[in-house]
């Protein structure tokens, strides 16, 4: 496949939420693009609208409330924003696959292992039962969980969350998607599984050449699996970088704020006196139906100038491949 | 990644067979004594009302006005009515009927009432608001009087007071199922069913609702000796079940203008009545808190 290529575009995608004062935008003009084989990082605050596109991809948004109300969704030549139901369907889990965030409840718990794995199997593969729980044994051991024959019979309930994960990644890789959609895969494990599924998923990339588009808060996750990252603040993109720029060289303050935010170990170590305090970023996101009117991070941005209090920055490349949406230069 | 196999291998655990969870499960229920009697008793009675034909000593309906209003004597264990007819016979044949409407009845409420709860829930929106709103038209009339009013239009046949019993049943069941749904529906799982490209149909039937069984058998469980009671209510109001077919509903009816001259008539079959209503109230109680041992309330 063509790696140049993107397989998913997201063109000015908006999404809008019903709430009691009318229509409130989650979602603003978002545009991200994502190539075979590559991994994107979609990294931003809870609430920023990193998940609610994530679901728009594969029409998932609940409406209502939820609705697109603009923009379009390309995979494959197709707007998925515009095809039938029936087509979306063959789509989900066959050609874009999802791994939520808990792997807890992500299972059905009177239904034992195989059987829900072989379901995606038999529905878009059309293969015989027998058939599926063959693939089902392969797809167990491709996540590397011991003695899969015995766990086709096992249920939920008996095994830790790090197998559960897994076993929810095994069921999202069952039709070998193109596009894999990794909603915070990590967040709800500990920090060694953590490590673990991230390695693992890394692995079933290179292996089977798909997209993936990692949703996470965790800027950690971020550096260990993706190549380019977009971060999203307050519904829309505020900067696109390859993961190496971005770490080296952010160009958004919320960025740059980001990064210092992250406790450093020696800074509060090697002074001598009390400990530094742990950088923040003042202020709170504002709210959806009260955004101000130029830059939605003028409220917090420590560089702020008169013009983004009155001007909306759009999106410019302040190197090459390196987008923000900021008036200043920040160095 | 070898860290990843060792680390998944420490808690492998073995899974049992689907049959020895379910006789675990069932040691476990029986292990209350409550639960051991309610049980026994239920399972005794449906055991009379299957056996009726070969237990009764005499057909139910067989008159011999010679030995009238004899009291309990060792040919007629439960004495003989106004006729001679023997009571025992008339109660284990009285027993048939009362719970094989009583099954017919919760059968009919328990299909229909779930289908329309189930869909109620998951569909949500308008089509939730509207179904629940005749669910609750039907609820706001009193049972009694419901049932009463369709016999009465409808005519006295088993198969319309099934119907008749039956509609409040679908209003309790749609109401139980219908929260069940709401809450099932909210879980991960069925969004990641929604995400491999399952239609609603298949997530409705094959994933939420096996998820929502635990109040359904609750309830049809305690309903059973409401419907009994309401059945017998309706025979005894003369709406019922009508002669000569026995019922404990009549036959208490029946007995109840000789009260202080012929007790038995009565005694007997209100007996059966109270036996059967403390059986399957305490099974249904037994049910409920097996199911969930936090012991929330269903009804």
């Amino acid at each position: 496949m063509d790696m140049d290529k993107p397989i998913l575009q997201l063109q000015g995608l908006r999404t809008e939420f019903k709430t009691g004062s009318g229509w409130v935008t989650a979602v603003d003009d978002l545009s991200y693009s994502v190539n075979a084989g590559e991994t994107l990082g979609i990294v931003g605050e809870s609430g920023c609208g990193k998940s609610v596109s994530s679901l728009c991809v594969l029409r998932l948004l609940p409406e209502p409330p939820g609705r697109i109300s603009g923009g379009e969704i390309w995979y494959g030549g197709e707007d998925l924003t515009k095809v039938a139901e029936t087509r979306i369907r063959d789509i989900r889990g066959n050609e874009i696959a999802m791994v939520f965030q808990e792997p807890m409840t992500t299972l059905n718990p009177l239904m034992t292992i195989g059987t829900q794995l072989c379901e995606p199997i038999m529905k878009h593969q059309g293969l015989s039962r027998k058939d599926a729980m063959q693939r089902a044994h392969e797809l167990l051991q491709l996540v590397r969980i011991p003695d899969a024959r015995h766990w086709l019979k096992g249920y939920p309930h008996e095994m830790s969350g790090g197998m559960r994960q897994r076993v929810v990644i095994a069921m999202a890789l069952a039709c070998s998607p193109k596009v894999l959609i990794a909603d915070e895969p990590t967040t709800a494990l500990d920090v060694t599984i953590q490590a673990q599924i991230l390695a693992l998923l890394k692995e079933l990339q290179d292996r089977l050449g798909m997209a993936v588009i990692m949703v996470t808060h965790d800027l950690g996750v971020i550096a260990e699996i993706a190549d380019r990252v977009v971060v999203m603040y307050a519904g829309s993109k505020v900067e696109e970088a390859t993961v190496e720029d971005l770490f080296a060289r952010p160009r958004h303050p919320y960025t740059h704020g980001l990064f210092r935010a992250i406790p450093d170990i020696d800074s509060i170590t090697s002074s001598e006196g009390a400990p530094t305090r742990l950088e923040e970023i003042p202020g709170m996101v504002p709210a959806l139906d009260a955004m101000p009117s130029g830059c939605p991070f003028s409220t917090r941005c420590p560089f702020v100038i008169e013009r983004c209090l009155a001007e909306r920055p759009i999106l410019e490349e302040k190197a090459p491949g390196h987008f923000a949406a900021c008036f200043r230069e920040l160095s | 990644m070898t860290i990843s196999s060792t680390a998944a291998a420490v808690d492998q655990s073995t899974s049992p067979s689907l049959r020895s969870r379910f006789a675990k499960n069932f040691a476990r229920f029986l292990s209350s004594p409550l639960n051991c009697f309610s049980l026994g008793l239920t399972t005794l009675l449906f055991l009379l009302a299957l056996l009726a034909p070969v237990i009764a000593p005499y057909p139910y309906e067989q008159i011999n006005p010679a030995n009238s209003l004899s009291p309990p004597t060792w040919e007629h264990i439960m004495g003989t009515d106004q006729v001679g007819r023997d009571i025992f016979s008339r109660v284990l044949y009285g027993a048939r009927i009362s719970l094989s409407m009583a099954v017919m009845t919760i059968f009919v409420g328990l299909a229909s009432g779930v289908f329309v709860g189930a869909v109620s829930g998951y569909l949500g929106g308008v089509a939730d608001e509207v179904i629940m709103r005749v669910v609750e038209i039907f609820m706001s009339i009193p049972g009694i009087i419901l049932a009463l009013a369709l016999v009465a239009v409808l005519g006295p046949s088993p198969l319309f007071i099934v119907l008749a019993l039956s509609i409040r049943r679908i209003t309790q069941f749609a109401r139980v199922t219908r929260g069940a749904v709401l809450g099932v529906k909210a879980l991960d799982y069925v969004a990641a069913c929604r995400v491999i490209g399952m239609s609603n149909v298949r997530i409705l039937f094959f994933h939420v609702l096996p998820n929502c069984i635990g109040p359904i058998i609750v309830l049809a469980t305690v309903l059973m000796g409401n419907v009994i009671l309401l059945e017998s209510t309706l025979s005894f109001l003369g709406l019922g079940i009508q002669e000569p077919t026995p019922s404990w509903g009549t036959m208490i009816a029946a007995g109840n203008e000789l009260l202080t001259f012929a007790p038995w008539l009565s005694l007997f079959p209100g007996g059966f009545l109270f036996l059967t209503m403390l059986a399957f109230n305490l099974l249904g109680d037994g049910v409920r808190d097996h199911l969930d041992p936090r012991g929330a309330s269903v009804i």
